[in-house]
């Protein structure tokens, strides 16, 4: 393990215990910053190590959440403090890589000899991937978008040296940083193949973290470039490990609930995208991500029929980028086709980058069929003239037609009478003689269910701690029969001390 | 075969196609693919030649608007199948093909008219913003919304009247969306309406002759009395009055089931 950091200046303490108020306020010196951040990467590594001693991916999790924390105070200068720390000699293969990189090239080295045995086995690989990661995010968050990915060329190939399933959690990240890179060099098309091949064996190895997340990253792809088909066919054969981390799990859902969406399966796409919220974290951190989702949830429960409620639009993480699709769902509710059109023109373009514009246009003869539905309900006999005025339609012979097929749909009970030219609503059924609320009711026991049993599984008890409850039980118990046993013989003496005594 | 054969030949099925002669084209098509196997050339790679990959293409256009012509669902899925990887790397190929938003079109109809929706939209999600812009792509995007919507009337003039139709191939489809809309036209009729007078039947239904309706009727098993076609009715009360003891009773064990194991 690297030595202990002996820099931390005496001064911080007393600096800390004199300004307590504000401690938040005084500015820090840059090496007390730097030594902070130090410190807690060191820290890290010691989570590393017990990671990999233990088996227990706990520890890297904790590592990665940690991740989002430290990238905003990383510097050059401390990462390279962070190489010196890590690794024996500049020589080994990452230092010298994250070094070129951070253009601090120490000598003409050659960096081909010290691909040695001996550089390699004297550092950790968690603790090789992990500063690895560290200056990926770095250079991500530089801006540098050709140096992040020449960097993560090589990268990627020291990663795939190793075949360690301690490296799952960190190697899924490296991953998730190399395909997002390319992407934004746009070269998401040439990485297809090395993605399968990577996906393969990571499966064959039994490594669930990276089989996820290149799951994912692969249906990312697909979507990015709308090939539809692929996706759905990479959705249909590759069984995606539901026991991956979970921001991971709500990343694949979401993509699911998109390919199905586009598949006209308006109910798998909306339970999908149940499953996507639930499982992403609250917070305001996955903000970006709600919000999408938040989105195509909307437009999937107006294609459903529902309305969404109005509450989720006050929500303050929801009110701005959700406000096209409250005007939307304003203009479905009430069945208005011209207003439903001046809000598709008015919103055009970002309902476009959101990914969304082909399905809303999907929602035109569903702001027909509520407002054909709005008629029935109000009126009890009304003329087909009237209806083609209020909906804005064209003709009169179009609207026996739409509300022809209404009725056959079943968005609304009711006859035409043709010479007359009306149409007439039946009566409205009981809704509790029917089977519906059983079936409500049903639903929600099944998710109730499983959610309790998920909960159950998800329980965790450290490994050996019940062995040491039991000695302790054991001792407890012997500890008792002495006691008894003293207590017997005691009693048996005292009373002979009594007989003495009388 | 030395390439310059190939090249007449390939002028030859031009020809060939722009004389309608459509059944010497499709006997000049297959030895052409044989070729264009030979020179490795049915499928475009980056590597390939480009002048013999737009030959290639042009080839392949030819056989697709053949198949149409000769009402050959199959083979015409099959050129279309082999003609998106030239498609793909359009941005090599030049000159642009004339003849590719007419193709994508007509597969859309194609899709349309045996009511795939779910494929339909897929490949409308892949084709993004031109629907609303190019003529022919439009046709069988605003064919869709209307029958998705129930406006048969629209669907049909668009369908029969040969100012609406943008080229002659879209015009070989039109009989068999008649047939669909006819029926989907009876199916809403049969829920909507109590009974239907003769004469509104046949406007509806978009027949011209009596006897065409008659045989509709038969077809379809409606009666007919007095001029006027009653609609067989479902008898929908008789069947939901006892409680649906199966299901209940299978959830509720369900519920006993999952409660009392041990996970």
């Amino acid at each position: 393990m690297p030595g202990p950091e002996s820099q931390e200046p005496k001064v911080d303490i007393k600096d800390e215990k004199m300004t307590d108020a504000d401690t938040a306020q005084k500015p820090k010196s840059p090496e007390e910053v730097a030594a902070l951040v130090l410190n807690d990467i060191k820290q890290n590594f010691g989570f590393l190590e017990k990671a990999a001693v233990n088996f227990e991916p706990r520890f890297s999790m904790r590592v990665l959440r940690g991740l989002g924390n430290l990238r905003r105070r990383l510097t050059p200068d401390i990462l390279v403090n962070t190489v010196d720390a890590a690794y024996p000699s500049s020589s080994h293969r990452s230092a010298a890589l994250i070094l070129k990189y951070l253009g601090k090239e120490e000598s003409s080295m050659e960096i081909d000899e010290s691909v040695s045995g001996n550089a390699t086995s004297a550092v950790l690989p968690e603790i090789d991937v992990y500063v690895l990661v560290l200056f990926q995010v770095f250079l991500l968050d530089q801006g540098d978008v050709a140096k992040l990915n020449s960097f993560n060329d090589e990268a990627i190939t020291i990663l795939r040296g190793y075949n360690r399933r301690t490296l799952d959690a960190l190697a899924a990240k490296m991953w998730f940083y190399y395909a997002h890179g390319k992407e934004l060099n746009k070269q998401v098309v040439e990485i297809r193949p090395l993605l399968l091949a990577v996906l393969r064996t990571s499966t064959l190895r039994h490594d669930t973290e990276t089989r996820a997340m290149l799951t994912t990253l692969l249906l990312r792809n697909y979507l990015h470039t709308q090939a539809i088909s692929q996706a759905h066919q990479l959705v249909l054969k590759a069984d995606f490990p539901e026991s991956a981390a979970t921001s991971v799990v709500a990343r694949y859902l979401y993509y699911v609930g998109r390919i199905k969406a586009i598949q006209l399966d308006y109910s798998a796409a909306n339970e999908s995208l149940i499953g996507a919220i639930r499982k992403a974290p609250q917070t305001s951190y996955a903000a970006g991500f709600l919000q999408a989702a938040h989105k195509l949830k909307v437009i999937i429960e107006l294609l459903m029929g529902d309305i969404p409620e109005r509450s989720l639009f006050r929500e303050s993480m929801y009110e701005n980028a959700l406000a096209p699709y409250m005007d939307l769902v304003k203009a479905v509710r009430i069945g208005d086709v011209p207003q439903f059109s001046d809000t598709i023109e008015k919103y055009g373009s970002v309902f476009k980058k959101d990914g969304t514009y082909m399905l809303i246009l999907r929602l035109r003869q569903n702001v027909i069929k509520t407002g054909i539905r709005m008629m029935s309900l109000s009126y009890s006999k009304i003329s087909l003239r009237d209806i083609c005025i209020r909906l804005h339609l064209d003709s009169e012979e179009s609207a026996e037609y739409i509300v022809a097929k209404a009725i056959r749909d079943g968005v609304i009970e009711a006859t035409i009478d043709h010479e007359k030219g009306f149409m007439q609503s039946k009566e409205i059924l009981d809704i509790y003689s029917t089977q519906e609320p059983n079936m409500a009711f049903h639903d929600r026991i099944k998710f109730c269910i499983s959610l309790h049993n998920e909960s159950v599984k998800a329980m965790r008890y450290p490994m050996n701690q019940h062995r040491v409850e039991l000695k302790n039980v054991e001792e407890a118990r012997e500890r008792e029969k002495e006691l008894a046993s003293e207590i017997q013989e005691g009693d048996m003496e005292e009373d002979d001390g009594d007989f003495d005594g009388l | 075969m030395p390439p310059k054969s190939f090249e007449s030949r390939a002028r030859e099925l031009a020809s060939a196609f722009a004389a309608k002669d459509y059944e010497r084209c499709s006997h000049l098509l297959p030895p052409l693919k044989v070729t264009l196997s030979q020179l490795n050339i049915l499928v475009p790679l980056d590597s390939s030649d480009l002048s013999l990959v737009t030959i290639a293409r042009d080839i392949l256009e030819i056989g697709a608007l053949t198949a149409i012509f000769l009402r050959d669902d199959l083979l015409f899925s099959r050129y279309i199948a082999q003609l998106s990887p030239f498609y793909a790397m359009k941005d090599k190929i030049q000159p642009p093909s004339a003849n590719e938003r007419k193709l994508i079109a007509l597969r859309l109809l194609l899709l349309l008219s045996k009511n795939d929706i779910a494929e339909f939209h897929t490949e409308l999600e892949t084709l993004e913003d031109e629907a609303d812009k190019d003529i022919y792509i439009r046709y069988p995007v605003m064919l869709e919304r209307w029958l998705m919507e129930g406006s048969y009337d629209k669907v049909w003039k668009a369908t029969t009247q040969r100012s609406e139709v943008p080229a002659e191939e879209f015009a070989i489809f039109a009989d068999i969306l008649v047939d669909t809309i006819r029926s989907e036209i009876a199916t809403c009729s049969e829920k909507a309406y109590p009974s239907l007078p003769l004469m509104n039947a046949k406007h509806l239904l978009f027949f011209t002759e009596d006897k065409d309706l008659l045989e509709f009727i038969e077809q379809r098993g409606w009666t007919v009395k007095d001029g006027r076609i009653y609609f067989p009715q479902e008898s929908t009360d008789s069947l939901e009055t006892g409680l649906p003891m199966e299901n209940v009773i299978e959830n509720t064990l369900g519920y006993a089931r999952e409660l009392e194991t041990i996970v």
